[in-house]
């Protein structure tokens, strides 16, 4: 149906071809024609510099350097092409061949990436992106020399997925930042990046990020082949490509992983994802996405397992609660108070005595404006978001009681939801829209409304995909050796696969059991002989 | 396109599905927590015409519950206000007298945490089927409810405030829940009742609440137990009988049997940790005979004399002692359950299960053939424990 729908809306949409670039744009000798086309393609805006000045080698040739003021570095436009080809250029001596651009990037500009190109718009693009453009007169080509301009934020935790133990370095805007971060986490040399350029005015710089070996190339060549599929004119965040790239654009659960954190994009990376860097956004995607993804913290994998698996467990109870919790207190309450132990029912009754609402309505009105101070608060500059919660939380909470407005169960009701919703972070925004939805199925159906809603999530979870993937393995289908993460959380020594739905390429990590507990070589050296493991005595052979 | 068609198709059906499994619920029935009145208990009574029935529902005050006495915060005041009311509807059946209730009660009658029915004894004695007819067939009420007969006033009976508990119906089913302290009160649900009622030659047996006074206070005592032949109360055991028949259902989990020791005068308290009872028959004899054997498993509770009881020979003629006390009890039973000639230890139902060629033939004169049975009652007690006190507290030397 919905592809039904989507098939109308898109015969009524009109296309417009989308303007090429000239075909002939080739820079012509006169050097003065030359500025004239960057003018005409640049017009003047004042951060586009022009500088003119004269090459004196053997004879003086008139020169031009074009550069976006603060987009470049200056120190390196200074040291690597101002001085040396105005104040060193004629102490040249050596001699100049028919090439003199050949020359000048072999001998004369000390800067680390340069480039020949005689076309107007690989250059203004990349004057655009902070490098510098040398013209000479009488060159029908350009000198593109990388003076990008790499200042930037320092790397810093992001908020929203922090961690207690674990590295405190965060994705930066900057996508060359971003790539090193990686790369420092990931020594394969087998790390690729691929780099395209997305948005037709943004021109966003886009890389994936893939382990050849690991990462699946069909999942590769399906992620390129979307992301050349994009056609439009700005890309200012990474959710505009998640957007775009979804494999279930309507679903309101996320079938494009993403993280601020290298190493979480470095150990999906490692388990056989693809990674979409943007530039300007500090957010990765990853893909294929898992649901269980929003439960695997990286926590989990910096703390002993044994804590991480009863956490883990925690973080499912919390999810089951924050989307739960209210719709089964509205169907308990109106629908089924024979469910309700005695004692309970009468302190509920007790409470609910003189409260105006039904029970349906209390429920939805308190979580919506919930939302609303959870948004107020985000929105605000963060001193007057806490002064919002603390409203919130008191004033509202406390006199809407007090007044007799809404029953206390409810506000606690709310309240626990509220907290147990932040415990799953990325699942949070379906939550909420599960959360009031199932509470108002649950007002008009009972406990058999609940049912019916969470019936109809499930199938719509278990038909998702990603990138090929269901979105509910490994549980669904089930794949019991990959419940090791999903489940508990095995011993890192004992995680010796990468999830099979994904990494199924090159499934192992290492040798089953060979990193398991150390030998005895180390505590055992007095033991009898015969209690002394294998490991021990090899050690010993090798002494000799 | 045939693809494209053929999802659509699909997923057509699948949302006509959603739709249509939204219409197919059953009951629909929103009642908001404010509008419902909690039942705690029920009481039969005959109304004066001797015909129609008078129904006392026992509905919980919830506010008036948590207020308390007036304690901090609270309700606000009202410390004189009782945290129930018994209102009373008259009508030509239970069904009938709820809904006649509503007359009076601005709330809907809730049922389903309903703790106790009490039956009076007229109404018993006329026939409890058409009273608990509507409790075992509407949705709402539990089969879990304890059902009771009282001699007096039912509706009395669910007046008198409970001294311990906010709401006296759950009062009365925690007393009730406390058999296992005597096992002298057999506890009996609605369930457990028309179970009973659907094995035919088995007598019910259903515990009598009595109102009691003491020191000018009302109060509750449960004593006695009432017998059913079919759904009408033909009579009582007494306390003695009541474990007797709960020694031959194999029922006892606790209770206190008093010793009264030959000779020295003394008592010894022996405290039932577990019992267990097995029935055997021999069928083709005639009067039949029957043989229970009962298990039991006791600690040495209390004594009152100073010498040590505690040495084989001694212990084993407590045991021994115990065993004729089981036997006397257990006769007992016997005896009064002959007289009424109501099966209430469910041999009929034993002899249908486990000889049923046998019982093809006494069925139709059971209750014959029940009056003159031979029961012969091998009691084995077993004492394991003396307490934590091996000797007496008090040296003495024999």
């Amino acid at each position: 149906m919905i592809r039904f729908l989507l098939r109308k809306l898109r015969l009524a949409r009109h296309y417009k071809e989308i303007p090429t670039p000239l075909a002939d744009d080739s820079l012509q000798k006169n050097i003065e024609k030359n500025i004239a086309l960057f003018r005409a393609e640049l017009g003047e805006s004042p951060d586009i510099v022009i500088r003119r000045f004269t090459l004196k080698l053997k004879k003086e040739i008139k020169a031009a350097i074009i550069f976006v003021e603060g987009l470049m570095d200056q120190q390196v436009v200074y040291d690597c092409i101002l001085r040396p080809l105005m104040l060193e250029a004629k102490k040249e001596t050596r001699p100049v061949g028919p090439d003199l651009l050949g020359f000048i990037q072999e001998n004369l500009i000390p800067a680390a990436g340069l480039e020949q190109e005689n076309r107007l718009s690989p250059l203004v693009a990349a004057l655009l992106g902070g490098d510098t453009v040398l013209l000479l007169e009488g060159q029908a080509a350009a000198l593109i020399i990388n003076t990008k301009n790499r200042e930037n934020r320092a790397s810093e935790e992001p908020d929203t997925e922090v961690t207690i133990l674990g590295p405190r370095d965060g994705f930066t805007e900057d996508l060359r930042t971003n790539t090193a971060l990686l790369r420092r986490k990931i020594g394969d040399p087998r790390l690729v990046f691929e780099q395209m350029m997305i948005g037709r005015r943004t021109r966003t710089i886009v890389a994936i990020a893939y382990v050849q070996g690991i990462a699946n190339e069909k999942v590769v060549e399906e992620v390129r082949a979307r992301l050349k599929r994009i056609n439009t004119d700005m890309i200012l965040d990474a959710n505009y490509l998640r957007e775009f790239i979804a494999d279930a654009p309507f679903s309101p659960f996320p079938t494009v992983g993403f993280t601020e954190r290298p190493d979480v994009a470095a150990a999906r990376l490692l388990e056989g994802r693809v990674a979409v860097f943007t530039d300007t956004t500090p957010v990765v995607n990853t893909m294929p996405a898992l649901f269980i993804e929003a439960f695997q913290n990286p926590d989990d994998y910096n703390t002993h397992f044994l804590y991480a698996t009863f956490i883990r467990w925690l973080r499912y109870l919390a999810f089951l609660i924050s989307f739960l919790l209210p719709a089964l207190f509205v169907a308990l309450t109106t629908y089924h108070q024979e469910l309700i132990p005695t004692p309970l029912l009468i302190s509920m009754a007790a409470a609910v005595e003189g409260t105006p609402f039904p029970m349906v309505i209390e429920v939805v009105a308190m979580g919506a404006i919930f939302e609303i101070i959870r948004e107020a608060g985000v929105r605000l500059a963060r001193p007057i978001g806490q002064t919002i919660s603390i409203v919130g939380a008191l004033v509202i909470g406390e006199a809407v009681v007090s007044a007799g407005l809404v029953a206390a169960p409810t506000v606690i009701v709310v309240a626990l939801t509220a907290i147990t919703s932040f415990v799953v972070p990325t699942q949070q925004e379906i939550g909420i829209i599960l959360r009031l939805s199932l509470a108002v199925l649950a007002g008009i159906l009972g406990a058999y409304g609940i049912i019916l809603g969470l019936l109809f999530t499930l199938s719509h979870l278990a038909s998702l995909r990603s990138f090929g993937v269901p979105y509910l393995s490994p549980v669904i289908p089930l794949n019991i050796g990959d419940l090791k993460d999903v489940a508990v959380r095995v011993p890192l020594w004992a995680m010796w696969t990468r999830p099979r739905v994904i990494g199924w390429h090159e499934p192992r990590r290492q040798n089953f059991g060979e990193s398991a507990p150390p030998s005895s070589a180390v505590e055992g050296a007095d033991l009898p002989a015969s209690r002394k493991s294998k490991g021990n005595k090899e050690r010993e052979n090798l002494k000799k | 396109m045939y693809e494209e068609s053929m999802v659509m198709k699909k997923s057509w059906i699948w949302l006509c599905l959603f739709l249509l499994s939204g219409f197919t619920s059953g009951c629909w029935d929103r009642k908001e927590l404010e509008t419902l009145a909690i039942v705690s208990g029920i009481g039969i009574d005959l109304a004066q015409d001797g015909e129609n029935y008078q129904v006392t529902f026992q509905i919980i005050r919830p506010d008036a519950v948590l207020g308390g006495d007036g304690s901090a915060g609270g309700g606000g005041g009202g410390s004189a206000q009782k945290p129930f009311w018994a209102l009373k509807a008259e009508g030509e059946t239970i069904f009938a007298a709820i809904r006649k209730a509503t007359f009076e009660s601005s709330r809907r009658l809730f049922l389903s945490h309903n703790e106790v029915v009490i039956i009076n004894e007229e109404v018993a004695q006329k026939g409890i089927l058409p009273v608990i007819d509507f409790l075992i067939r509407d949705a709402e009420p539990r089969l879990s409810q304890w059902l009771l007969v009282t001699p007096d006033q039912a509706g009395e009976v669910l007046q008198i405030e409970n001294k311990l508990e906010k709401i006296p119906a759950a009062g009365i089913a925690l007393q009730m829940q406390n058999y296992f302290a005597t096992s002298k009160v057999r506890a009996v649900s609605l369930h457990e009742f028309a179970a009973q009622l659907l094995e035919k030659t088995t007598a019910n047996t259903v515990p009598v609440i009595t109102i009691i006074e003491t020191d000018g206070e009302k109060g509750l005592r449960l004593e006695r137990t009432a017998v059913f032949k079919e759904d009408k109360l033909a009579g009582y055991l007494d306390q003695k009988a009541t474990r007797g028949l709960l020694w031959v259902l194999g029922e006892v989990r606790g209770g206190i049997i008093v010793l009264d020791l030959p000779e020295t005068g003394g008592k010894v308290g022996i405290e039932i940790s577990g019992a267990t009872a097995k029935i055997s028959a021999a069928v083709k004899e005639r009067p039949l005979k029957l043989l229970v054997e009962i298990n039991l498993e006791a600690i040495l509770g209390e004594k009152t004399i100073k010498q040590n009881l505690v040495s084989p020979e001694k212990i084993s003629f407590q045991e021994k002692l115990t065993e004729e006390a089981i036997n006397s009890e257990v006769e007992a039973a016997l005896i009064q359950a002959r007289q009424l000639g109501a099966d209430i230890f469910g041999f009929g139902a034993y002899l249908h299960r486990h000889h049923p060629k046998e019982w093809k033939g006494l069925q139709h004169e059971w209750e014959r053939h029940f009056r003159q049975l031979e029961v012969a009652i091998k009691a084995k007690a077993t004492i394991l424990e003396v307490g934590l006190i091996k000797r007496p507290a008090v040296p003495f030397r024999e």
